[in-house]
């Protein structure tokens, strides 16, 4: 049995600043909740939303490459995924060729979530009811 | 007239009228003992107090005792007054009757006794009653209010002096016995010049005197106590005084912070268009606030919400999932199912080929002996059998990966709260809505206060207040230093409710005033009352110095007689010095000579009764007597004497131009009474 790569979590440069604008996070603010934004923003962390739109993503749409810029969010599946399988979770509503790099077809699942929804809604316009009509 | 009925020895009717035209005040009831003289005396004072005493009984010590009448008795020796022999036939009517006139008015006064018992009553059963009828005013009285007209009459202190009996003589002895001080005499004098009004009197001023005293002991034990209680009222009153100067100055200061405040109230009425600006932008202020407080919270929440958002959008599809792998589930366990029914099967067929009796694990039935062909069919089945076995491990092994994402897409599910996110996110739209509708008031009130002095009106509006705090504490400290004040003049007036008088001093004066007051008058009283004590006493001694020298046979040997200051009696030979041992006829006569000045002095007009008049006086004084009594008196005399004394028609040939009526009693020994027998002089 060969040994399957598993890259690490990440996404483009605009899927980071579309996590981030979700979470509250501004340009400036770093790790933490921007002082304007964070209040009213739709996530607390960015783990949320990052999951949420990998689970679009997986549900609705397809991997889509990550072509350029691609910046690490998280070292491990394990630190998205908590104490959850998301090997399962890929091996359930994936293929089977999703298997040989879980961390890639993640990112990749995400990626097309994020360019999908960023598409049709501004970050400050998303709402979770119009989010939730997107399956 | 006097009218008696069944009275003692008198049963029936009797009366003896002492009415006479000769205008003489001499009369004489002559009677041998037991005959009803004394009976007659007792009558009218019967009829007067409505009581009747026996005569004087002399024990073997020398003591005189005298014992009341019973008003009834069947025995003799009881001295009843309802006469026995009636009384023993059940006549019980009792009566005595007085006419007399009084004053120029005719008077008939009537005591009874009655009883409504048919047969032999004691006096507890009997009934005394006592009428006046004042013939001329035709007017009628009974009970108490006559009891008081006869006291006006003849006072029962002094009866004595004018129902005088003879035979009393250790009575009279007794009167004259002291000759140093004689209370006796002195108590008689004084009944007969009403001497108990004045001392009551006296009794009185000394009564009032006492009260006084009584108030000056309690007023000086009062003094320290109300040095004490002034002292606390001064207190008081120094504290009262601090405190009003300290209320005083916050009520200017009070008046004048109402006077900035009500300058302020007319400046910010210029501004109060302003003011409903800035008051409503105020509360627009307000309602974001608490709007953005609700928004923080409902933002809070939807994050929480949030976290677990990719499972709740997950679980459409993971449902649907389930759904898609179930029945391959339910065919693997069937699959177990057919595999452990083969394996069974397979292992009875051996157990019978190999003759095991041992019963079927499926049917419970033992197994049929097998021939040879029997046995060859049932290892055809075990391999047919085998095969099937085979066929569905293999299948069921395929399906175990299955089986195992099943288990592990269970972790996966949860509940759906995409709805309850969805509400809060409604919420939220709202409250942003309603939030930019109070930014556009905002800006709309902000507009309107362009140019508009905020921070004067401000300014003034905060002075305002400040001036009108300053009031509420100079009004708070007002009611709080008039409370004060209260509280003060409430100690001040229970101090003064247990004052006495001021500091005690102005009432000490007032007392004192009044006592030496009450003592001048006391004193003054005391000195007429003796003045007048002892004029009436030199008085009295004359009028019996004047009897005494009428009555004695001896004017030479005694010559008058002195009642000194103590009323101690004296008689005096005509050198005016005491009579070292007067004879009894001496001193019975003086004992007359006093009762006689008394009766005098008293002003009333009383007929004597003078009962055995010679019991212990020989005829020459007894002469005298009836000469001094019946020529000089205005009033009647009536002498009740026996034969032993007098004899009558001596009596009446010697006193005929004295004597106005004589009469003689008797007893009927037939009849069982006293028969009056009126004499012919």
């Amino acid at each position: 049995m060969s040994e399957k790569k598993i890259s690490q979590i990440g996404t483009s440069l605009h899927g980071r600043k579309f996590l981030r604008s979700l979470a509250g996070r501004s340009e400036n603010s770093g790790a933490k909740s921007d002082e304007k934004l964070g209040p009213s923003a739709l996530f607390n962390e960015m783990k949320d939303a990052y999951r949420a739109l990998l689970i679009y993503g997986l549900i609705k749409g397809e991997r889509l490459p990550i072509k350029n810029n691609f910046t690490t969010i998280y070292a491990s599946i394990g630190m998205l995924a908590d104490n959850y399988d998301y090997h399962t979770l890929i091996k359930t509503f994936g293929t089977e060729e999703d298997l040989e790099d879980i961390g890639k077809s993640i990112n990749e699942y995400t990626n097309w979530a994020i360019e999908d929804v960023s598409k049709k809604f501004e970050s400050n316009n998303l709402t979770i009811e119009k989010f939730y009509k997107l399956f | 007239m006097v009218e008696l009925l069944n009275w003692t020895s008198y049963r029936g009717r009797h009366h003896f009228n002492f009415y006479s035209k000769s205008g003489l005040n001499g009369y004489s009831i002559f009677g041998e003992n037991s005959r009803g003289k004394t009976s007659f005396t007792d009558a009218i004072q019967w009829v007067l107090y409505g009581e009747a005493w026996t005569k004087a009984i002399i024990d073997s010590n020398q003591t005189e005792t005298k014992k009341r009448r019973p008003i009834v008795s069947a025995d003799e020796t009881d001295d009843p007054l309802l006469n026995v022999h009636a009384y023993r036939e059940g006549d019980f009517d009792l009566m005595v009757k007085l006419h007399f006139d009084h004053e120029g008015e005719r008077m008939i006064l009537t005591r009874t006794a009655d009883t409504d018992k048919p047969r032999l009553p004691t006096d507890k059963n009997i009934t005394e009653l006592l009428f006046l009828h004042n013939k001329t005013q035709d007017t009628k009285h009974q009970g108490g209010e006559v009891q008081i007209f006869i006291d006006t009459l003849l006072p029962k202190s002094i009866r004595r002096f004018f129902f005088i009996d003879g035979e009393s003589v250790n009575e009279y002895r007794a009167l004259i016995a002291s000759t140093e001080e004689n209370l006796e005499i002195r108590k008689n004098i004084e009944d007969i010049l009403n001497f108990p009004i004045l001392k009551k009197g006296i009794q009185d001023i000394i009564s009032v005197k006492n009260q006084y005293r009584t108030l000056q002991t309690k007023l000086a034990s009062d003094t320290k106590k109300n040095r004490n209680l002034s002292e606390k009222i001064k207190k008081c009153d120094i504290e009262i005084s601090n405190i009003q100067r300290i209320f005083d100055r916050f009520e200017d200061d009070s008046k004048i912070a109402k006077s900035k405040v009500s300058k302020l109230e007319s400046e910010i009425q210029d501004h109060s268009s302003s003011e409903k600006l800035m008051d409503k932008r105020k509360g627009i202020v307000n309602q974001k606030s608490s709007i953005k407080n609700s928004l923080d919270s409902l933002y809070s929440r939807r994050k929480s919400e949030n976290k677990h958002l990719w499972l709740y959008f997950l679980q459409p599809s993971l449902q649907n999932k389930i759904k898609e792998i179930e029945p391959k589930i339910a065919v693997s366990s069937e699959l177990n199912h057919n595999i452990s029914s083969l394996f069974n099967k397979i292992s009875h067929l051996q157990g019978v080929i190999l003759e095991d009796e041992s019963p079927c694990s499926q049917c419970g039935a033992k197994p049929h002996k097998r021939d040879e062909k029997g046995k060859k069919q049932d290892l055809d089945k075990i391999k047919f059998m085998q095969n099937e076995m085979v066929e569905s491990k293999l299948q069921l092994d395929s399906m175990e990966s299955i089986k195992i994402l099943f288990s592990k897409i269970k972790d996966f599910k949860n509940l759906n709260r995409i709805k309850e996110i969805i509400k809060i996110e409604n919420n939220i739209g709202e409250l942003e809505g309603k939030l930019i509708e109070l930014n556009d008031q905002e800006n709309e009130v902000e507009r309107l206060l362009d140019g508009i002095d905020e921070k004067t009106v401000a300014k003034l509006r905060e002075k305002l207040k400040k001036e009108r705090v300053s009031v509420g504490y100079l009004e708070g400290n007002l009611l709080r230093h008039q409370k004060l004040i209260d509280e003060q003049n409430v100690q001040k007036s229970i101090h003064k409710r247990n004052l006495i008088g001021s500091d005690g001093s102005v009432e000490s004066d007032l007392l004192l005033r009044k006592i030496k007051s009450i003592e001048w008058l006391e004193n003054i009283w005391n000195n007429v009352i003796y003045d007048y004590s002892d004029k009436t006493r030199e008085l009295i001694q004359s009028r019996a110095s004047e009897t005494f020298r009428s009555l004695t046979n001896n004017p030479n040997g005694y010559h008058a007689l002195n009642l000194n200051q103590g009323f101690g009696l004296r008689i005096l030979d005509s050198n005016s010095r005491p009579v070292a041992s007067p004879s009894p006829g001496a001193q019975q006569v003086a004992a007359i000579s006093l009762i006689d000045a008394l009766r005098q002095t008293s002003d009333i007009e009383f007929p004597i009764l003078f009962d055995t008049p010679g019991a212990s006086i020989d005829q020459g004084h007894r002469n005298n007597i009836i000469n001094h009594f019946w020529s000089k008196r205005d009033v009647q005399l009536i002498i009740l004497a026996h034969s032993g004394e007098f004899r009558p028609d001596e009596v009446e040939k010697k006193h005929v131009k004295l004597l106005a009526k004589t009469w003689e009693l008797k007893f009927d020994d037939n009849q069982n009474t006293t028969t009056i027998h009126p004499r012919v002089i």
